[in-house]
């Protein structure tokens, strides 16, 4: 017998043995690899939301649901509308310290022939904005013309095709880069093409949830404040003088959601260091145990002449071999689950996901495959001392 | 119990094959029809639906039939159904337009992910089968 299989023979033929081994180390990849690609989700959806903001402050109506709703809208997709007076836009232009100045005006759809849900429509100013276009996920230099859109990356639609819209064929110029926010899923377009929309859905007789053109009210103003200049000065201002609308630091806004994201990345952690402790002791003494048992396999290999040091490899092996297994298919059914179902899990948690790049994923794959390995190995490494210091004759004598 | 034992792997896919069939139209149903118009996904899940079924029978009678040959050949026959069902949304069929939607987050993904599994074991069905009967054949 070639003394070289016999690692693999023993993990195929004590098949309990080597399934229970296994089924520790996919818990134990599982939990490292799993949470350490939905922290990163998490902390990537956040970063990318605060990025896609792009603004230093945003003023909504100051009712108290419009902060609400354009929470909603960022985070969960809900799609939401509010306005307020177009006149304020003069009142913000003229504050000492504005840099950059654009309004939004959203409109929620009736049912897109697309799809069975409300489309979330944001009309913006071409000449001002200065949130949407850089996010452009493949280049566009054009203006947009009547009749043209921009989607969300979550609208597969593709650039050059059509999106009917009540009826109404509009042109896609430009795809959005993904967010993992709920900005995704809407589809933005200029002030006329949104007064083209409402005319097209009051002809098809289908109710629009608004009845004001884009001429009169705007929904939301982002303001980009020149450097030197303290924006929580100039929130306060905008405050004190416009009492028809409020104005808060973007960061400000998401503070409540980077809390959230914080509570539930520390609660994971927690979780995978526990689960990884646990798992790591009763592997550990999975492995002394069987090692323990298989004290006469070892005294007889012994007998036929197989010197210390290549028991203690081959015992060594069998754990670097299950190590190995485990890490993979804990790695494989992870990466199938968390890849194929982002979408459903990033609805479910109401917080911006988005999932890491091919770099930062391999990255993880390694790291985790490195320690689930090392951790099998460390266990194995006792399980050989506790091989080798067997005591052929005794053990053969009992 | 000895038929269960020997007949492991098909109960696996068998078990597999119902999960994919019934669950098709029931958990991880596509977007609900709506009064308006019958989506693109409805398709979709009325074909995965029929594959699903089309497995089960596969299985199942791979389960019943105790002809070595016969059943070598169903799980050949359940490698391009697995393929089929994995292939219909979203390539063979189109899905709504909104990843958010029903039919792209749950349908989509499940159907893929059970299909692919039904693949693998179906495979490995095959290539455990053509070892023992190798291994048969030299024991002879």
């Amino acid at each position: 017998m070639n003394i070289a299989k016999l690692p693999l023979k023993n993990i195929i033929s004590y098949k309990k043995r080597t399934i229970g081994l296994i089924l520790i180390l996919v818990i134990l990849t599982m939990s490292l690899f799993g949470g350490s690609i939905f922290i990163k989700s998490l902390n990537n959806g956040l970063d990318s939301l605060n990025e896609r903001l792009g603004a230093d402050i945003i003023v909504l109506p100051k009712d108290a649901e419009s902060e609400v709703d354009l929470q909603n809208l960022l985070l969960q997709g809900t799609p939401g509308y509010f306005y307020m007076d177009k006149s304020i836009l003069n009142d913000l232009e003229s504050i000492e310290g504005v840099d950059r100045i654009s309004a939004q005006y959203f409109l929620v759809s009736a049912n897109a022939d697309c799809c069975s849900v409300k489309v979330q429509i944001i009309g913006f100013d071409e000449e001002t904005d200065f949130t949407i276009k850089p996010w452009l996920n493949e280049s566009y230099q054009g203006v947009l013309k009547d009749d043209e859109i921009i989607v969300g990356s979550m609208l597969s639609t593709k650039v050059g095709h059509t999106l009917k819209l009540y009826g109404k064929e509009f042109l896609v110029v430009g795809k959005l880069e993904k967010t993992g926010t709920g900005l995704d899923t809407a589809v933005y377009t200029t002030g006329d093409t949104v007064k083209t929309l409402i005319e097209a859905a009051e002809d098809k007789g289908i109710s629009i949830l608004s009845k004001q053109s884009p001429d009169d009210v705007i929904s939301s103003v982002y303001i980009d404040v020149k450097d030197g200049y303290d924006i929580d000065t100039i929130v306060s201002d905008i405050n004190l003088n416009n009492s028809e609308v409020k104005a808060v630091r973007a960061r400000t806004m998401m503070t409540s959601t980077s809390d959230r994201l914080g509570i539930i990345s520390s609660a994971i952690s927690f979780f995978v260091k526990i689960i990884w402790a646990f798992a790591a002791i009763i592997l550990i003494a999975a492995f002394y145990i069987i090692t323990g048992e298989r004290k006469k396999e070892f005294a007889a290999l012994r007998v036929i002449g197989v010197s210390r040091k290549k028991l203690g490899v081959l015992v060594m092996s069998e754990a670097i071999i299950i190590g190995i297994i485990g890490s993979v298919f804990g790695i494989i059914i992870t990466g199938a689950f968390m890849y194929s179902f982002s979408v459903l899990i990033g609805t479910r948690l109401d917080l911006p996901y988005l999932l890491p790049g091919v770099v930062t994923t391999t990255y993880y794959i390694l790291v985790t495959f490195i320690s689930v390995v090392l951790l099998g190995t460390i266990s194995g490494l006792i399980s050989a001392y506790r091989a080798v210091s067997v005591d052929t004759a005794r053990i053969l004598r009992e | 119990m000895n038929y269960l034992k020997k007949n492991f792997v098909k109960f696996i896919e068998l078990v597999l094959s119902l999960i994919l069939a019934i669950g098709s139209f029931t958990v991880f149903a596509a977007c609900p029809l709506s009064e308006e118009h019958v989506m693109a996904c409805h398709y979709a899940q009325l074909v995965v639906t029929t594959l699903g079924v089309i497995l089960v029978v596969q299985s199942l009678a791979a389960v019943i039939i105790s002809n070595e040959k016969v059943k070598l050949g169903i799980t050949l026959a359940q490698i391009p159904t697995a393929v089929a069902v994995f292939l219909v949304p979203g390539t063979i069929f189109s899905l709504c337009m909104m990843s958010s939607m029903r039919c792209i987050s749950i349908f989509q993904p499940a159907v893929r992910v059970i299909s692919a599994i039904v693949f693998v074991v179906s495979v490995a069905d095959v290539v455990i089968s053509f070892i023992k009967k190798n291994k048969q054949g030299v024991s002879k």
